[in-house]
């Protein structure tokens, strides 16, 4: 919407989109940096700015808080940053991908299938490592993907709204078996996560094994942004252009699942924040892919990081699930985003 | 009627040749489905943990034979089935009147929001005032307020946007809503209550828990007004369901009669929420079994929505019962895992 107020000139625009681009990323990045020191000093254990001071100096195992800092505080900063990033970006790719302004990774039900994965898998091979855990996460997201997609491509018309439709069933019958296999074995601490979402207990093994696999797929998704850009547009553009669109497809698929597959890894099936931190970015610099995922990343951080620092903060010493706190604003967006955006705006 | 509905929709004429035998008779279909629904109560009383014979089960429902089978039966197996019949009924009916009145198949109680409404108002009911039998005229009101509140929100929402109830954005709002409505029930749960996260889970996937000869007794008589309420004005709904157009040429008063329909509806379904629980997809798929046996004709298409949904329930429930794998899950799931499948394909097939 932005993008009409400025010159009609390509040239105008480019260095417009640009340095809105520029701007949202201080702002973001600002905004997260402030945000981490606080998620680390505030919570149910106050702790003084002094004392991170000393723990990065000199850490002492004999102090509390500095134990609280790398084991509980750090940690789970870390991967509500990594979730972020990773729900966002998946949405984004997604959308652009399948020129879709609805799809999201949580709502399609592509995390869900990972959470249910993973709960069979808690069950039924307890003594599984995390990365087969990463492995298991990622046949369910391609198993739940594969249905959706099926389902699109058996329905004449798909459209977006059918597709999301198909995915909140999907969504729904991967949840109903993870609650019912749940009840059957004990809701233990460790599954809840799997079904509400929550970064609490995150600890960092969970980040060595997410870390790695976040960064390719980071890397693969910033170097695929032009080809997004053009996808956007439409298939018989992207093949005049030269692009093998068929083989960006596949990649961002790929990219997508892996994605799904670590965010629900470290914090359980989290939907909303692919739909709606791609939306929000889209509107400050354009459709161009190569802004949209960068500033997709680092806005998704820092709105995970800000719902998990109100999530915790809130009641503490309780906290509430993060995912529930993210449905909660997530669906009026939603709605929001339903009634009132068409292809007009999402292909600029 | 019905044909003349069908006959607008050129993809059902051919269907309806092997409809035919069964939308000619919808009197034997009534009539069968009350059978369906007698022998599946009396198999659905046989299972369980505990193996009985019919020949105890008569003697116990006589008021002889071993008191600790009697108290197994009474207290335990018959409130239990006769709720999940009335929910059936609740959420069939409800559904069917949905379906009908916004002239979108995908309509429910559970897609549109409104059974998670009142389970969000029935669930505070119970944290906040920690209340237990005696009141379960209340928690019916406070089911209703919530299905009525849930209801007003979606249809607010319809109105400002397109001004139609046949898309499946509606059925995609209303999905959305419902999982807002859980989300706000688990925070509201935690300040309140962090105890109670269990019976909100548990709900929300869809238990009989009020099983419990004074709810029963309540929840029945609330149905039985509702239903009396919508019964009588049969015509009506079959009047709005050909168009609201045609509705307001025939002389019916759209407006009023619309809400006062609708409410009824929610009626319905809230309190088989009250006392059942979650039931997602249950109100979506019975009146779709129903419509495809007796037709769309209310007089018919209630009644049988009602038994079919009934069936749905105990047959469920008795899946549970018999393989609960000493979990007690709830019965909604096997409902969720069952109807899925359904619902895809109805997505497919238009």
């Amino acid at each position: 919407m932005g993008l009409q107020k400025g010159s009609n000139s390509s040239e105008n625009r480019q260095v417009s989109a640009a340095a809105r681009f520029a701007y949202l990323m201080t702002i973001c990045g600002s905004g997260l940096v402030f945000l981490s020191l606080a998620f680390l000093l505030l919570g149910a254990e106050k702790i003084s700015l002094s004392d991170v001071w000393s723990a990065v100096r000199a850490f002492d195992a004999s102090n509390f808080n500095h134990l609280i800092l790398r084991d509980i505080r750090l940690p789970r900063l870390i991967a509500d940053i990594i979730v972020g990033s990773c729900l966002s970006v998946a949405g984004a790719v997604m959308q652009g991908q399948s020129r879709n302004p609805m799809a999201d990774s949580g709502i399609m039900g592509i995390s869900a299938g990972s959470a249910f994965a993973i709960v069979l898998m808690i069950s039924f091979l307890p003594n599984a490592t995390r990365l087969q855990r990463i492995g298991f996460s990622s046949m369910g997201a391609l198993l739940a993907t594969c249905l959706i997609y099926a389902i699109g491509f058996l329905g004449r018309r798909g459209g977006p709204e059918r597709l999301v439709l198909a995915g909140m069933a999907i969504s729904t019958l991967f949840g109903s078996i993870s609650t019912a296999v749940m009840l059957k074995n004990g809701s233990s601490a460790q599954m809840f996560k799997y079904t509400a979402g929550s970064s609490a207990n995150t600890i960092w093994q969970d980040i060595y094994v997410a870390a790695p696999f976040f960064l390719i797929g980071a890397v693969v998704s910033i170097s695929l942004s032009r080809q997004l850009t053009l996808l956007n547009l439409s298939d018989e553009v992207s093949i005049g252009l030269g692009a093998n669109t068929k083989f960006i497809r596949f990649i961002a698929t790929m990219v997508v699942l892996i994605f799904s597959a670590i965010a629900v890894i470290v914090i359980g099936p989290v939907g909303y924040v692919g739909l709606m931190v791609p939306h929000i970015v889209r509107r400050f610099v354009g459709t161009d892919y190569r802004y949209v995922i960068p500033s997709s990343m680092v806005m998704g951080s820092f709105f995970v990081v800000i719902v998990d620092l109100l999530a915790r903060v809130a009641i503490a010493p309780l906290e509430f699930p993060i995912g529930v706190l993210i449905t909660v604003v997530g669906v009026p967006f939603f709605i929001y985003v339903s009634r009132h955006i068409r292809d007009r705006e999402f292909r600029t | 009627m019905t044909r003349r509905r069908t006959a607008k929709n050129g993809s059902l004429i051919e269907q309806r040749s092997h409809k035919k035998l069964f939308r000619q008779n919808p009197r034997c279909v009534i009539g069968l489905l009350l059978l369906i629904l007698l022998i599946t109560c009396s198999v659905a009383i046989n299972t369980g943990r505990f193996p009985t014979s019919p020949r105890q089960i008569c003697e116990a429902l006589f008021g002889q034979g071993d008191p600790r089978l009697r108290m197994l039966l009474l207290e335990f197996r018959l409130p239990r089935m006769i709720l999940a019949a009335l929910v059936g009924f609740g959420m069939g009916m409800s559904g069917s009147m949905m379906q009908t009145l916004l002239h979108n198949e995908l309509a429910s109680p559970g897609t549109l929001g409104v059974s998670a409404g009142s389970g969000l108002f029935v669930s505070l009911y119970v944290a906040l005032f920690k209340t237990h039998t005696s009141t379960g005229i209340l928690l019916c009101f406070a089911a209703l307020l919530g299905g009525l509140f849930s209801a007003g929100i979606i249809f607010i929402i319809s109105m400002v946007g397109h001004r139609d109830f046949q898309h499946s954005r509606l059925i995609m709002t209303g999905i959305a809503l419902s999982s807002a409505y859980g989300a706000v029930g688990i925070i509201l749960m935690m300040l309140i209550d962090p105890n109670r996260m269990e019976f909100l889970q548990r709900w929300n996937s869809g238990e009989l828990w009020g099983t419990n000869w004074v709810y029963i007794g309540h929840f029945s008589v609330w149905l039985l007004i509702a239903f009396w309420a919508v019964y009588s004005h049969n015509r009506t709904l079959d009047v709005i369901s050909l168009s609201y157009e045609m509705a307001v040429n025939l002389g019916v008063e759209l407006k009023r009669t619309f809400i006062y329909l609708s409410v009824c509806a929610v009626a319905m379904a809230s309190s088989a929420v009250a006392f059942g629980g979650n039931f997602f997809f249950l109100g979506l798929i019975g009146p779709h079994i129903a419509r495809y046996l007796v037709g769309t004709e209310a007089k018919w298409n209630l009644p049988a929505s009602a038994m079919v949904s009934a069936i749905i329930v105990l047959v469920a429930d008795m899946i549970v019962n018999q393989f609960s794998f000493a979990a007690n899950i709830p019965t909604g799931i096997v409902i969720s895992v069952l109807s899925v499948p359904y619902f895809l394909y109805l997505m497919i097939r238009r």
